[in-house]
């Protein structure tokens, strides 16, 4: 499938992926991006330009934690774990997400 | 050189700089790997991951919004080149300067001299309750203005809004208990004067009721200026004799230096005491009269209260009294009088001075920004947000500012010291 263009994704959907991504285990800024590439068959494909600016963010606001540590490679990187806060944050933003999704599914179905 | 090192400090870039490069190298070093790993040559590997990861300075500094510290760092940055800006082209950025601080010196300095002659009270307390009071021939026989000491008496005796009633009048004399005589500026005062101007003596004591009365002992108060002049600031001077004209004068206190009243140039206040034999005609008239109104007292009612008064001496003296009411005026604005009108005169040319200079700064600074043009689309290019050009254009306008603003209040103090010079 096609990557969809940057502008696609929607406002604070990249906060969410990446809360999601970094719930199942540590992982680092490349790792995320690995990831949600591969979790997503490459549809979605984050900018560095936005990850990098949002994991700030995020660590700022107190969702992430980071830690320096030895990625698989033998390298020294930056590894990334969802605070008990961003816990929280991951769950209601799911939950926004879900009654979004299925609130623009209904629509679309009913148009149909 | 250690103010050097303090600011190079603060603009020095944080660790957390540091971190974020680790980071980043991290990503682009795996990106290389994976590329190695698909049969790129080492070279062409990283060559490929950096086309891969972008613009690296740009979005580093997108992280780097994201701390708050960074403000401070970008406001660091930008004074940097704004200072090097200005060096750069000395010559505007002294025009620029030197018309700001034009601007600004001279309105401040004007309006230090509003402040200190109209807005601010006169230096006594409760400046606003004192009245200057004259009378007035309704029938315009007599231009004189000035009070007859038994009127003056009558006056403080029989109102009922005024805290006290007093007065004062001036004259030029000699005084020669020194090796040479000198001038002196003598206020003679009716009793209860420092009472109502409600300033004591900063040495000594003032004058007793004996004192104010005729045949009582002769005495003086001396001003801050002549006690320094005369006696050198010597405490000893309270108990002195001075012989003025044909009178001698044991000085009994010395005003305080702010105490300037009715002039800066008086010398000595000594009483005029009302009940001597030269001051019991109702139309021998030498006193300008001061009062204090009691308090939340209108300067209406006292005027309305001090003119049934003076109906009441009409009936008891028809022959002088009968024509005459009473002028009452607030001290504030007999001082401060015409000069009030042609200070915010004044005050409103320097301002649309201010107004000019600020056009020709917008006009000199436009041309130069149309100058610039170039610079400004090759930072867009680079990279640089809209708001971070706006932000250096603007520190660029506030360092002139600072500088002009700083120049202007040294023009201003300058400015306030030569004025005061010459009061």
């Amino acid at each position: 499938m096609a990557p969809l263009e940057k502008t696609d994704l929607l406002q604070g959907t990249l906060d969410l992926l990446i809360l999601k991504v970094v719930a199942l285990a540590p992982v680092h800024g490349y790792g995320i991006s690995q990831r949600i590439r591969q979790i997503s068959e490459d549809v979605l494909q984050v900018q560095q330009g936005s990850l990098y600016p949002a994991l700030h963010r995020l660590e700022k606001r107190g969702w992430l934690e980071a830690d320096w540590g030895e990625s698989e490679n033998g390298r020294q990187a930056k590894f990334y774990r969802l605070s008990a806060l961003g816990k929280q944050q991951l769950a209601a933003e799911q939950q926004t997400w879900d009654r979004l999704s299925r609130a623009v599914t209904n629509i679309l179905q009913t148009a149909q | 050189m250690g103010i050097f090192a303090t600011l190079r400090s603060i603009f020095r870039r944080k660790p957390a700089d540091a971190a974020l490069e680790r980071e980043i190298a991290f990503h682009i070093e795996t990106l290389t790997d994976v590329w190695m790993e698909r049969g790129k040559s080492p070279e062409e590997a990283r060559r490929l991951a950096l086309l891969e990861f972008g613009g690296r300075e740009q979005f580093k500094q997108q992280v780097r919004e994201v701390h708050v510290s960074a403000f401070a760092e970008q406001l660091g940055f930008n004074l940097k080149a704004a200072i090097r800006f200005l060096c750069k082209s000395p010559s505007f950025s002294l025009v620029v300067m030197v018309t700001l601080a034009i601007g600004i010196g001279v309105n401040s300095a004007m309006f230090s001299a509003i402040d200190a002659v109209v807005l601010r009270p006169l230096p006594f307390p409760a400046a606003d309750q004192l009245l200057t009071l004259y009378q007035h021939d309704s029938r315009g026989r007599d231009a004189n203005r000035f009070v007859a000491p038994v009127r003056l008496e009558d006056w403080n005796r029989l109102n009922s809004t005024l805290q006290g009633v007093s007065g004062y009048y001036t004259d030029d004399l000699s005084e020669t208990s020194g090796p040479l005589p000198e001038r002196v500026d003598e206020a003679f005062v009716a009793p209860r004067f420092l009472q109502v101007m409600g300033t004591a003596p900063a040495l000594g004591r003032t004058f007793t009721t004996q004192e104010e009365h005729f045949g009582g002992p002769n005495a003086a108060l001396i001003s801050y200026t002549f006690w320094q002049r005369r006696f050198h600031g010597d405490p000893a001077a309270v108990g002195r004799k001075l012989k003025i004209g044909i009178f001698s004068y044991t000085v009994v206190g010395v005003m305080p230096a702010s105490f300037a009243f009715p002039s800066r140039d008086v010398d000595l206040w000594a009483p005029s005491p009302p009940d001597a034999p030269y001051s019991q005609s109702r139309e021998s008239t030498w006193f300008t009269g001061v009062g204090r109104m009691k308090q939340r007292i209108t300067v209406k009612q006292a005027l309305a209260d001090l003119n049934s008064v003076q109906a009441l001496l009409g009936r008891q003296f028809p022959k002088p009294d009968a024509d005459l009411e009473v002028q009452a005026s607030p001290l504030k604005q007999v001082i401060v009088g015409d000069v009030r009108n042609s200070l915010w005169l004044l005050y409103g040319s320097v301002l649309v001075l201010l107004l000019i200079a600020c056009l020709n700064i917008a006009a000199l600074l436009l041309a130069r920004t149309a100058d610039r043009e170039h610079e400004i689309a090759i930072r867009f290019s680079l990279g640089a947000s809209r708001a971070a050009v706006v932000a250096q254009l603007l520190s660029e306008v506030f360092a002139l500012a600072l500088a002009g603003a700083f120049a202007g209040l040294l023009v201003a103090a300058l400015a306030a010291i030569s004025h005061r010079g010459t009061i």
